[in-house]
């Protein structure tokens, strides 16, 4: 393939070429594996969980784990012109010729971009019009638990933490290779297997109102409902500590350390904290083991500890400090992101590393807000720690919030503007004046999400979200020393309908993309009035998707899914949230979501 | 100690940009287990730097790096370390400790040879590359076009040109390379497509690199 044709006439050209450190290279292994991240490589590089699936399926003497991203537009332009398919970054292999091709769904807008990246391939979009000889398609990630508008191009989806389920997917396959068997029969003993969905062996009918009726079991084989896989020794669990490391600049260019996967904080709007459950940490041991060889392998110079709340480590203070001392002279820093208000501590904020910006996100004005969403912040937590890191030397700061949470009320929004103003008045006391100081308010809309308490409510109307943030907007204009940054975009929207969506909407992304749709998490690129206009086309409604409230006994397309969440513990908790009550961070207590039933024994940080 | 090296950029990484390099480099000295000096301040960073920016698409066996180290190093050791942990592409050809005082690689880099290697003539045949190139060497003045921040620009490339010649098939010149003047193959070689009939493609590698020391201009390694 010669890529120098084209490669001259684009962007970034090594964002297609390959070669970077540590990338894999091998022959002669019986599967071919290509794992897509439907974005730009610069974003893509960025994903942890890309890098664990690469380097752990390329560690299998039988498989090839090539990567392909989404090409830019410049790109795709070329490719098109010049009769190029889309090919893998190790080997211009065209990913045609792929046996696994698997897409990560980390957000709702990236799956235009994957029906894009299937035709640039040359792959049939409809998963029932390919043939024998094409790849299986399939998707995971946090998405995959709810992709029914994704359903009718997979033929399969994979569910959990992919560690172990990606090697029974391989070893199955291995099997089926030999065998002569049809891609149906290799579906039905897949989905008998813990992790996967196969969308073709269920059908969702629909009753005259819209709202579905029922998910037939077309195959008698075919389980009830797929569950999820769960890795519970998660120090042991495989991390690449000789991870690719890409020329390009990334968006996050430092090695994410995964300290630790779950929440027991129970936040109601968060799906993470749900279908992450349990929590599991790495001991600290392992934890400096692997940043060592990690360092040595790829030359970072920044570790940054994730996971989706790394202040409540139990160990993060001792981590912190012995990394700092482990990597004095190499000069490699810590940096901790996701932190929360109330376990925020000033041994995190490093000395060497001085970051222009911190960002919290107390996610709603009030308390009483706070507390239907059970976020379990005080206003005090807030202060504390602006008062914590303002007196560290920073004059920057960005609070997230998000706007159109349940029960929601011009005065909870108007207490955004309060919160803000408290902020400041802390920086004067410490300082005298302002002079300095920058707080960078942001919202967002809230979006409901399955598998999550707040997965019946109806999201907040377009015009009343939009006039609470012009509201806003004029409350922080009158505070100084703030600045309210926030997107005219209707993003928001679609994801809306996206992430709650059934197999109907297949329609509309298929509609959507051929009318041109494609990095739609882009601002730039992203057309609402094209999405409506597919709408209208496929005859569906989104309102019917977005500010129609659910019945609590009403079937949802994502109910073929077994997270290990019981669906009556997120009824509990939505009721508890209508009275604001909170309920409590289960380390200090089993509040009983039905986790610990679904693993068979004790949550481990029980 | 200051160590300077001379390094490769081959065909496998000649779509990585100059800041890119910076970074591949950054990392392999943290991988071989070489520390390099900080600078003071609020904001230290390694003290690396290279002689010459290379436009990407360009390949070289001449590039130049020079490094500030916190320990005595052998040269040779300091070529082998870096070369067993470098990414397929990369290569250190020659390394040699500096004596200071000495000026920095980019204040002394004055000139660079390039070879021109047609790949595709798109119907554009030797002897019509013959006749653009001898009608360069011939032109008094060469102008160009180029985009820059206030919109174009007209430049003339003749004077930054110190030799061109070639075969046919190959195109080789020796250019400008130095802060004040600065002539990058490409731009040369999107000239001479002009006025060509086609739309020919070409490698483009640098091969020499020549620093002005004491008024003698030579290559360093």
């Amino acid at each position: 393939m010669n890529l120098d044709k084209i490669l001259p006439f684009v962007e970034k050209p090594a964002r297609y070429t390959g070669g970077e450190m540590n990338m894999v290279r091998k022959d002669g292994a019986q599967v071919r594996f290509v794992f897509a991240f439907p974005d730009l490589y610069d974003i893509g590089m960025s994903h942890l969980g890309g890098k664990i699936i690469y380097h752990m399926l390329n560690e299998r003497e039988d498989t090839y784990c090539e990567r392909i991203f989404a090409p830019w537009v410049d790109m795709e332009q070329q490719m098109r012109q010049n009769n190029i398919p889309l090919f893998t970054l190790e080997t211009q292999m065209p990913v045609k010729q792929a046996d696994l091709l698997g897409f990560t769904l980390q957000y709702e807008m990236s799956y235009t971009n994957i029906l894009n990246m299937l035709d640039l391939s040359g792959i049939a979009l409809y998963a029932d019009r390919r043939g024998e000889d094409e790849p299986l398609v399939f998707a995971g990630g946090p998405c995959a638990y709810h992709a029914e508008p994704l359903a009718p191009f997979m033929d399969f989806f994979a569910l959990g933490d992919g560690e172990d389920e990606l090697n029974d997917l391989i070893d199955l396959y291995k099997q089926y290779k030999v065998s002569g068997k049809s891609k149906t029969d290799f579906l039905r003993m897949l989905s008998k297997i813990d992790g996967f969905y196969v969308p073709s062996f269920y059908e969702p009918v629909y009753r005259e109102d819209g709202i579905l009726d029922e998910i037939k079991v077309l195959d008698k084989d075919a389980p009830k409902q797929a569950v999820r896989r769960v890795v519970i020794d998660f120090d042991n669990a495989y991390f690449p500590t000789k991870m690719i490391v890409p020329f390009v600049e990334t968006v996050h260019d430092r090695i994410m350390l995964e300290i630790m996967r779950g929440c027991t904080r129970g936040c109601r709007f968060c799906q993470a904290g749900y279908i992450y459950r349990p929590v599991r940490e790495r001991s600290p041991q392992k934890l400096r083991e692997l940043a060592m060889e990690t360092v040595k392998n790829t030359g970072y110079q920044e570790i940054s500890l994730s996971s989706l709340s790394s202040g409540d480590y139990s160990c993060i203070v001792q981590l912190v400090e012995e990394l700092k001392s482990d990597f004095k002279d190499k000069r490699v820093v810590s940096s901790l992101p996701s932190l929360r208000l109330d376990s925020f501590n000033e041994d995190f904020i490093s000395d060497e590393m001085k970051r222009s910006s911190l960002t919290f996100a107390p996610e709603a004005g009030s308390q009483r807000l706070r507390d239907v969403i059970n976020k379990n912040i005080t206003e005090e937590d807030l202060l504390r720690t602006m008062n914590c890191v303002f007196s560290a030397g920073y004059t920057s700061v960005k609070l997230y919030f998000m706007l159109g949470l349940p029960t929601e009320t011009m005065e909870d929004v108007a207490d955004i503007a309060d919160l803000a103003a408290k902020c400041v008045n802390q920086y004067r006391q410490l300082h005298g004046n302002i002079k300095n100081l920058k707080i960078v308010i942001s919202t967002s809309f809230f979006v409901p999400k399955p598998f999550t308490p707040f997965q019946w409510c109806a999201q907040e109307a377009r015009e009343e979200l939009e006039q609470k943030r012009n509201y806003l907007s004029g409350l922080l204009k009158k505070v100084r020393g703030v600045e309210y940054r926030w997107h005219e975009n209707k993003m928001g929207f679609i994801e809306a309908a996206l992430a709650r969506g059934d197999r109907r909407l297949s329609e509309v992304l298929y509609k959507v993309w051929q009318k041109g749709a494609r990095f739609d998490s882009w601002n730039e690129y992203f057309s609402f009035t094209r999405w409506l206009e597919a709408f209208k086309e496929s005859g569906l409604d989104m309102d019917f998707y977005t500010v129609r409230e659910r019945g609590l006994d009403e079937l949802l397309p994502w109910d073929i899914i077994n997270s290990g969440i019981s669906k009556k513990y997120l009824q509990k908790e939505y009721e508890l949230s209508k009275n604001g009550q909170t309920t409590k961070d289960c380390r200090n207590g089993c509040t009983g979501c039905g986790m610990n039933k679904f693993i068979g024994g004790k949550c481990p940080c029980e | 100690m200051r160590m300077i090296a001379r390094f490769k950029k081959g065909k496998e990484v000649k779509y990585i940009s100059h800041l890119d390099i910076l970074r591949v480099f950054q990392r392999a000295l943290i991988r071989a287990d070489i520390l390099p000096a900080y600078s003071q301040g609020f904001n230290p960073h390694i003290l690396l730097g290279f002689a010459s920016a290379l436009p990407v698409g360009v390949m070289s066996c001449a590039e130049y790096l020079e490094c500030k180290l916190q320990n005595e190093t052998e040269p040779e050791k300091f070529a082998e370390a870096l070369n067993a942990v470098m990414p397929l592409g990369f290569e250190i050809l020659a390394a040699k400790k500096v004596e200071e005082p000495f000026p920095s690689l980019m204040a002394i880099t004055e000139k660079a040879d390039y070879i021109i290697e047609i790949t595709e003539p798109d119907g554009v045949g030797s002897e019509e590359i013959k006749t653009v190139i001898t009608q360069m060497q011939n032109s008094a003045e060469m102008i160009v076009e180029r985009k820059s921040k206030k919109g174009m620009k007209q430049i003339d490339i003749k004077p930054m040109i110190y030799s061109l010649e070639t075969d046919g098939k190959t195109i080789t010149c020796t250019l400008t390379a130095s802060n004040v003047s600065n002539l990058r193959p490409d731009v040369l070689w999107e000239e001479i497509i002009r006025r060509t009939s086609g739309q020919p493609l070409a490698e483009i590698t640098r091969t020499e690199l020549y620093f002005n020391i004491d008024g003698s201009v030579l290559p360093l390694l």
